[in-house]
């Protein structure tokens, strides 16, 4: 199987969600977000029994057991991740649920606070089954598949990395042909349904917040829609570029944390400072935004353009196929943890002394 | 799915797992059925706005 056809099938998806999304706004993504939260759950749901049933708790312990010995089970023994891997990623997900646009779109439509939060007391365990559900897939994966299919299959897609391939060769062994039709379905209204919330929820920011101060006038509904429609659209184009044509190297989380960092970090500080202390102002606001976004934009660039060897623990160049092995400057020398936990500190003191600058207005 | 060895080995990796489980099938559940018919009263009413508003137009407009 041709990888090309994949992307051809999820640009083609894209394409139809875009139309529904610009055609149908906030109601059209409503509808269809029911509908495919229904057929994910159950496919979601029908397939991690399966995998429960079929490769057994056992194996799956035993599996993080033999690869990651006790750091598998508590990611403050083990050196690769450690309280800054916890912590950071803390940082990110605390963030996440308090500005990410998609969680956020829900809540302000809520018709009062006390439905708000009710969204989220009754929403949250939700983020701990989309964390766990694939984790025990991937597990799985890794119990059921020899090394060395995973190389053959990511060879014949022309990939370095066959360990992508591992979860979904995995369910291609194990589920019937009768219910492989409802986990395709469920992937499909996944993608469909993140590809809609995106496009919509910061639609809406580029609209109502970015494109505000151009608005002296107020628009006509006419105008508004055309150019929302339109904002969509480009946002459609993006995904498509950035989300599915772009070829990423490395870990793909660290690199979503991130690049995620750059709006987290500054939002959920600003958010925070502004609601809780009264002296947080604009300046405060403009530096904390600019320096969560310069950091980890220079690591990212230097990620990019600065390549530094990996050694072994003999001090000698590791060598894949011949060719040394390299990471970037970042990761290299602070690690990607390290870096978002940098940028929530410093972020914070930007807001602080930003706004201590400030000079107080009197009051007459 | 050996219930027994979820709630022995590595029992709170197991419990949580479990948990998830029921949780994420309650919810399920209940989603589907209370989304529908939350749905079916918001199609509803957008319907009857939309027909209030054309009779108020209609009543503006004598022609």
């Amino acid at each position: 199987m041709n990888l090309r056809y994949l992307e051809l099938a999820m640009t083609v998806l894209l394409i139809g969600v875009a139309i529904y999304t610009i055609l149908g706004g906030m109601l059209s993504v409503l509808v269809t977000d029911f509908l495919q939260f229904n057929v994910m759950s159950v496919g979601l749901l029908v397939v991690t029994f399966l995998v429960l049933h079929q490769v057994g708790w056992d194996k799956i312990v035993a599996t993080v057991q033999t690869h990651h010995g006790p750091g598998g089970f508590n990611p403050f023994v083990t050196r690769e991740l450690g309280w800054p891997f916890v912590l950071s990623n803390l940082l990110t997900n605390t963030a996440a649920v308090l500005t990410w646009q998609t969680c956020i779109a829900r809540l302000l439509a809520a018709k009062d606070s006390q439905t708000g939060r009710k969204v989220y007391t009754g929403t949250a365990f939700f983020f701990v089954c989309r964390w766990v559900i694939p984790g025990i897939w991937g597990i799985a994966a890794l119990a059921m598949i020899e090394p060395s299919i995973i190389e053959k299959i990511g060879f014949q897609f022309g990939e370095k990395e066959g360990s992508l391939f591992a979860m979904p060769y995995l369910l291609s062994q194990i589920v019937p042909a009768g219910m492989m039709g409802l986990l395709v379905a469920a992937m499909l209204a996944a993608d469909m349904s993140t590809d809609s919330s995106y496009m919509l929820t910061w639609g809406s920011v580029i609209y109502n917040d970015i494109l505000a101060p151009f608005r002296k006038v107020a628009w006509s509904e006419k105008k508004g829609l055309l150019w929302n429609r339109c904002i969509i659209a480009l946002i459609g184009v993006f995904l498509l570029i950035w989300g599915l044509w772009y070829k990423l190297e490395g870990n793909l989380w660290e690199y979503l944390q991130t690049t995620g960092t750059i709006y987290l970090a500054s939002m959920s500080v600003l958010l925070i400072a502004c609601c809780y202390w009264k002296r947080a102002n604009n300046w405060g606001a403009i530096a904390a935004i600019v320096t969560g976004a310069a950091l980890p934009v220079l690591a990212l660039s230097l990620n990019l353009f600065v390549q530094v060897p990996v050694l072994d623990a003999a001090g000698q160049a590791l060598l894949k196929d011949g060719k040394a092995v390299t990471e970037g400057w970042a990761t290299h020398n602070l690690g990607s943890n390290f870096v978002n936990i940098g940028t929530y500190a410093a972020v914070a003191v930007a807001m602080v002394i930003g706004s201590l600058l400030k000079p107080k207005r009197e009051i007459v | 799915m050996n219930l027994s060895s979820m709630l022995t080995n590595h029992s709170f990796w197991g419990l949580l797992t479990l948990a998830v489980l029921v949780w994420y099938s309650s919810i399920t559940v209940y989603v589907g059925i209370r989304g529908a018919f939350d749905i079916k009263h918001m199609l509803r009413k957008l319907k009857q706005n939309q027909e209030a508003d054309e009779a108020s137009a209609r009543g503006r407009d004598p022609k």
